[in-house]
């Protein structure tokens, strides 16, 4: 009885122990297959013999059944020991499956190796340096479990040899723990290997193609191992043994990976030689570039998170890990150095409870982890970092007067340096930009800024701000900018071809005008009708503007494309058309002040200074309207058409007026003390970035810069305005030769040339009135448009533009017939 | 600094207007009495030059000239606590000092033999700032300095300063009863040639409308000038804050001017303001809650207006400017025009856009006041031709009769005849109706 028992004792423990090397019974029909020769034959029991087969290296041995159940035991122990170590007995041997691929009996035959060869393989091969140091801790670990599983082996061996009433029973029994460790073992480094192999041919991962140890799959490399075996751990959960088995190979092999952890959050540094760890630093991206490069992406492409490394349990607080890195980083280049003993200790506690909630699935696996800390230790080292960057950005380089001061200065709400600066330069502006000279309206604008009796004397950063040319109009930058991005729009490109943006309108005679008028009103009438069409093409249209407004390609076309091209309007570009104001940032603000950011600044401040611009014209104009002699004691003959000049500056004054009041106190302030409340609250850095551009974006939307057709109808508008004051100009000045002459002259003669002029210069009002009207209900009706698809902000604008209906009230009969 | 504003006070009223003036502006700023930078007045974003500038030893001296053909008032200011805030320099009193005696002619008579030494003190002044940008005179139009004087200075101004914008703040007499001055339709008449001439923008503030607004308004029973004068300096101080709080737009007069003055002869302001607090008035009623529609809406009714005038169906707004101080917020601007024009509170000109500009401006870190938000409003209004008409009327009252004529002939202008008188009316009558016109939609085409 004994015996048979003994036999099928036998074969669990070889199926158990060696997993591969399996205690085969003697089968006669497929005997050629058999691959262990160990005739311990189960299935034979009532002959109570077990066949013994002589293999040709152990000729001289005994058989086995020949033996008496003592001895029989006593030298299956003894073979079963030296198979354990790996050797082969004399009744129990090993075969390489390699030897019978064509084996049906696989039920037995699952591995390569016997558990402890294929572990000593898999520690062998996985020691290598280019294994990474996971993979180094990893092995350790399974080397002192082999250890250990030797040593037993030790002991059951003495116990054998020296206690006489050992038997194959208790060897079991002893063995029945160690075995199930090795086989849950084996279980994890077969599916290590597994992953690497998986992924081998296809392997598109370019960084990994070039790094120079190509050989070592990504996935049995660093945190992909740790994520095995936590896997593994979370897998077995039902089995208490394994678990524990798995959380403590998972504590020894993430300890390396813990250490690097550690040293990122808590330093900022990576010490990663063999490329495992979550986090990769890009070095030739550097912060030098972000002040003068558009697309510099140093924030989002100095450090990147190496998703496949990142081990599972680490995936919910893998931002908050790279974040802490990244935050002391930016602290460290800033020159401050990071004290390890000045960390608040009670921050550890800041968040503890809060998020524990999110992990109880993962608490097992966490805890196996530097005992159970890890998450409130990343936590913590998180809400240190980013309170010190924030503390750095917001109180000592002082993020917020920053950026009053830029919008003192590219916002103009303190405006009254810039009068002042316009009232200095004017001279200088009135030049073709190619021919101002920067410097003396740099000294300018250093004059006006540190007038001691201006409000921006005050200004710390007053140093930072630099006069600059663009070499673009505003409209014709922003024009392409829009155009990069929103090819889309077809029409619009159409209409840009047609009539570009710096080319005169000539509005020869009625009939020209009419027939615009007629094109305008079905072409409003397509945009109103929101056919399927033009909604769908908006929309997506409208997309692609949400990301060329922030996108980096565009801005790159953009300068590119002027780079390349010269721009249309170039010639003739007034200094005030090109003036511009720069900013120097300084390294951590200009994370947050990039260039981009500045170049959105500058956008807008050069829509302002369009209005103001606009405005003191149009001021100079009333000025002269009102005290000259010329206007004020008009003749006959110009009293007949003052009035319509008159209304006409004032419809023009109104526009740009209501225009700036909307920019100003609709878009610009509302925004900006959004954006101060909601920079009070913030709490983590990128939170700062996103806040910041999306105030930039914003106010660009809701100032229509982002649309090239209201773009085109403002420009146009604009540009009327500025003409007409010239030409008012010019007339004014005719007229004081006039009288000078006629009083000369006695008034003798009316010559007819004078007659003339004036009838041409009425002809000229005319065209200046109808265009004029005709573009402003163009832009009402674009702006009442548009507000549905873009901001509802427009609405606002309309209402300004024509509050009491002066427009809307006109769109049957105009009601300024010329005088004919 | 740039943009620098002149103020020329004259006679009794101006100069008492004046001095209410310089005291709210000091407080404002943060300037004692003796014009040294008060200890706590350490918040900037305020631009003092355009109404001072300081003398060598951090004074700040008020670009004012004050001018008086009798001593009383200007004795009262140099005994006051501000006496060492006034350039000396600047003070110019008649060497008779007998004072005009109500009498436009003698004003303006002496005006023109002290013309010398009034406009050398103009022209240092006006030297001594970078870039002037105009002058501000504050006087009434009934008495004989400040409408005879000046109305000389506005003639002189013009042809100095041409370029040079000219705002005056005109007390209007009250003309609903007979004042004691008989003569005040003369005086009004003839100013106001010369404001509708010579001058660029002209705030009309008018005596019976302020006794108005202090009794029902502030409760005093028989408001004396000292307190109506308050309610003007209030006014004046509001109006000029987008000057001296540099805020987005306004900062220079031009700008307010040229918006609220489409055609420049309709250049007659009337002014609003709520709600009214003063230290001399303690009678006010319970604070009230303000809030941006509120004030806006409080500014368009008549009886918070200066001006005494009565509408007629066709009456409608030029232009309207609203002053916002304090901590308004910018968003609930649009809700209250959109709120305003539902409700039709305002009508406007049918001839051109026109539309409530409102600027948010600062409040004095120093001033408390127990309103959250208060508002000026600047307005062009076409109701003020019957405030004109008014004048005429009264005018031709006494013209017919050849009443008081007397004492004018006095005057050079009158040696030769009473033409002026006419000419004056004329001009008047042109102007109302200019004003009338602008009611009209085909305005633009008037005087064809």
């Amino acid at each position: 009885m004994s015996g048979l028992f003994a036999e099928d004792l036998l074969k669990k423990i070889s199926s158990k122990i060696n997993g591969d090397s399996t205690v085969r019974r003697h089968d006669t029909s497929n005997d050629e297959n058999s691959h262990l020769r160990a005739p311990l034959n189960s299935r034979i029991a009532s002959k109570q013999h077990m066949d013994i087969e002589t293999s040709p290296r152990h000729g001289e041995l005994q058989n086995v059944g020949s033996m008496s159940f003592n001895m029989q035991e006593n030298a299956i122990i003894e073979d079963v020991l030296f198979i354990m170590m790996g050797i082969e007995g004399k009744y129990i041997r090993i075969v390489h499956p390699a030897t019978n691929a064509q084996n049906q009996d696989v039920e037995y035959v699952h591995k390569e190796f016997r558990t402890d060869d294929s572990l000593d393989a898999f520690v062998e091969l996985h020691s290598r340096f280019e294994y990474g140091f996971v993979s180094h801790a990893l092995c350790a670990a399974i080397r002192s479990l082999l250890k250990e599983y030797l040593i037993l082996i030790a002991q059951l061996e003495n116990q054998f040899r020296t206690s006489p009433d050992f038997t194959l029973q208790k060897l079991w029994y002893y063995i029945q723990p160690t075995m199930q460790t090795l086989s849950s073992l084996d279980v994890l480094v077969g599916v290590i290997r597994e992953a690497g192999k998986r992924e081998e041919p296809d392997d598109d991962d370019i960084e990994a193609l070039l790094s120079p140890k190509e050989g070592i799959p990504q996935e049995c490399k660093g945190g992909s191992i740790l994520a095995i075996i936590a896997a593994g751990m979370f897998n077995m959960s039902g089995d208490p043994v394994t678990k524990k088995l798995y959380g403590f190979i998972l504590s020894k092999a993430s300890v390396p990976y813990i250490t690097m952890l550690e040293s990122w959050i808590h330093k900022g540094e990576i010490h990663d030689p063999y490329e495992e760890f979550m986090i990769v630093e890009s070095r030739k991206v550097s912060k030098e570039n972000i002040k003068e490069d558009f697309n510099d992406a140093y924030w989002e492409q100095r450090y990147t998170i190496r998703e496949k490394y990142v081990p599972s349990f680490l995936v919910p607080l893998k931002t908050k890990i790279l974040l802490a890195g990244k935050y002391l980083n930016v602290i460290r280049e800033c020159g401050i150095h990071l004290s390890t003993s000045g960390r608040d200790p009670s921050s550890s506690s800041i968040e503890h409870s809060t998020n524990s909630s999110n992990y109880t699935e993962r608490n097992d696996v966490l805890a196996a982890l530097s005992g159970g800390t890890l998450v409130d230790t990343i936590e913590a080292a998180y809400q240190y970092a980013n309170r010190k960057l924030l503390d750095l950005l917001l109180k000592d380089k002082e993020l917020l007067g920053r950026l009053r001061s830029m919008k003192r200065y590219f916002f103009l709400d303190q405006s009254d340096y810039f009068t002042h600066f316009l009232d200095l330069a004017s001279v200088e502006l009135k030049r073709p930009s190619k021919e101002v000279s920067l410097t003396k309206l740099q000294s300018l604008m250093d004059l006006v800024l540190r007038n001691p009796s201006s409000v921006t004397v005050n200004d710390a950063f007053k140093e930072d701000l630099k006069v600059d040319m663009s070499h673009l109009s505003l409209v014709d930058q922003l024009l392409r900018i829009i155009n990069v991005g929103g090819l889309v729009q077809g029409q619009g490109q159409g209409q840009a071809k047609g009539k570009g943006p710096g080319m005169p309108e000539r509005m020869d005679s009625r009939y020209s005008t009419l027939s615009k008028d007629s094109r305008a009103r079905t072409h409003s009438r397509a945009n109103s009708g929101g056919t399927q069409y033009q909604q769908g093409s908006n929309d997506s249209w409208q997309e692609e503007l949400a990301s060329v407004m922030g996108s980096v390609s565009a801005m790159e076309g953009v300068m590119a494309a002027s780079q390349e091209l010269p721009a249309p309007s170039k010639g003739n570009l007034s200094g005030i058309d090109a003036l511009t104001l720069d900013y120097s940032v300084k390294f951590p603000l200009s994370l947050v002040i990039s260039r981009k950011a500045l170049t959105k600044y500058q956008l807008l401040f050069r829509h302002l200074l369009y209005l103001k611009h606009g405005e003191q014209v149009l001021c100079n104009t009333w000025t002269e309207h009102a005290k000259l002699p010329v206007w004020k004691n008009a003749s006959p003959e110009l009293k007949q058409w003052r009035g319509r000049v008159f209304g006409l500056r004032a419809r023009m004054l109104t526009f740009v007026q209501q225009f700036a009041y909307y920019v100003c106190s609709e878009v610009l302030e509302p925004n900006w003390s959004d954006l101060v409340s909601k920079l009070a609250k913030v709490s983590t850095v990128d939170q700062v970035l996103q806040i910041h551009s999306d105030f930039l974006d914003t106010c660009l939307n809701e100032c229509m810069l982002t649309n090239s057709k209201l773009l085109r109808i403002y420009s146009k508008l604009m540009s009327t305005c500025i003409k007409f004051t010239n030409y008012t100009d010019r007339f004014t000045r005719a007229l004081s030769a006039m009288e000078t002459q006629l009083d000369e002259e006695e008034a003798a003669m009316a010559p007819a040339n004078q007659i003339q002029q004036i009838e041409q210069a009425m002809r000229r009002l005319n065209e200046f009135e109808d265009g004029f009207i005709y573009h402003l209900k163009l832009l009402i009706d674009a702006l009442n448009f548009y507000s549905a698809t873009e901001t509802v902000q427009f609405l606002c604008l309309v209402v300004r533009l024509d509050y009491n209906q002066f427009y809307a009230n006109q769109t049957s009969d105009p009601l300024h017939q010329p005088a004919q | 600094m740039p943009r620098e504003i002149i103020t020329i006070q004259a006679g009794q009223c101006g100069n008492q207007i004046g001095q209410e003036f310089w005291a709210q502006l000091c407080a404002e700023h943060g300037i004692s009495k003796d014009g040294i930078l008060e200890d706590f007045a350490t918040e900037t974003g305020d631009r003092k030059d355009v109404f001072f500038y300081q003398a060598d030893d951090d004074h700040y001296i008020p670009r004012a000239i004050l001018l008086d053909l009798e001593p009383r008032v200007i004795n009262t200011i140099t005994a006051s606590a501000y006496a060492n805030l006034y350039n000396p320099e600047n003070i110019f009193l008649s060497k008779d000092g007998g004072g005009a005696g109500n009498n436009w002619s003698l004003g303006y008579g002496s005006g023109e033999r002290e013309a010398e030494e009034i406009l050398e003190k103009l022209d240092r002044e006006a030297d001594g700032s970078d870039s002037l940008e105009g002058f501000m005179l504050l006087h009434s139009i009934a008495g004989g300095t400040g409408s005879g004087l000046g109305s000389f200075l506005l003639e002189r101004l013009n042809d100095r300063y041409p370029k040079k914008l000219i705002q005056t703040y005109s007390v209007f007499p009250n003309n609903e009863e007979m004042s004691d001055v008989v003569v005040q339709p003369y005086n009004s008449m003839l100013s106001l040639k010369r404001l509708t001439q010579n001058a660029d923008c002209v705030v009309v503030l008018d005596n019976a409308a302020l006794t108005r607004i202090a009794c029902d308004r502030l409760h005093i029973p028989n408001p004396t000038f000292a307190q109506t004068n308050q309610l003007v300096s209030t006014v004046m101080s509001a109006s000029t804050t987008t000057l001296r709080y540099p805020g987005y737009m306004n900062n220079d007069l031009v700008g307010m001017i040229a918006s609220l003055i489409p055609t420049p002869k309709c250049h007659f302001l009337q002014t609003s303001y709520t709600p009214f607090t003063s230290d001399g008035v303690d009678h006010t009623k319970s604070v009230r809650k303000t809030t941006v529609l509120d004030v806006m809406r409080r500014l368009l009714q008549p009886k918070n207006r200066m001006v005494s005038t009565t509408p007629s169906k066709k009456s409608c707004y030029v232009s309207i400017l609203n002053i916002i101080q304090g901590e308004a917020d910018p968003t609930d601007v649009h809700k209250s025009l959109l709120r305003i024009r539902e409700r039709r509170l305002a009508s406007f000109i049918p001839w051109g856009p026109a539309s409530i500009q409102v600027a948010l401006t600062k409040k004095s870190p120093y001033v408390q006041t127990p309103h959250r938000v208060s508002g000026l409003m600047l307005a062009n209004h076409t109701s003020i031709a019957s405030l004109f008409k008014r004048t005429c009327d009264q005018f031709d009252k006494l013209r017919k009769r050849n009443a008081f004529l007397e004492p004018y002939r006095q005057g050079s202008l009158f040696q030769d005849g009473l033409e002026e008188f006419d000419e004056s009316r004329e001009v008047v009558q042109d102007l109302i109706n200019e004003y009338e016109a602008c009611e009209n939609p085909d305005y633009v085409n008037y005087g064809q």
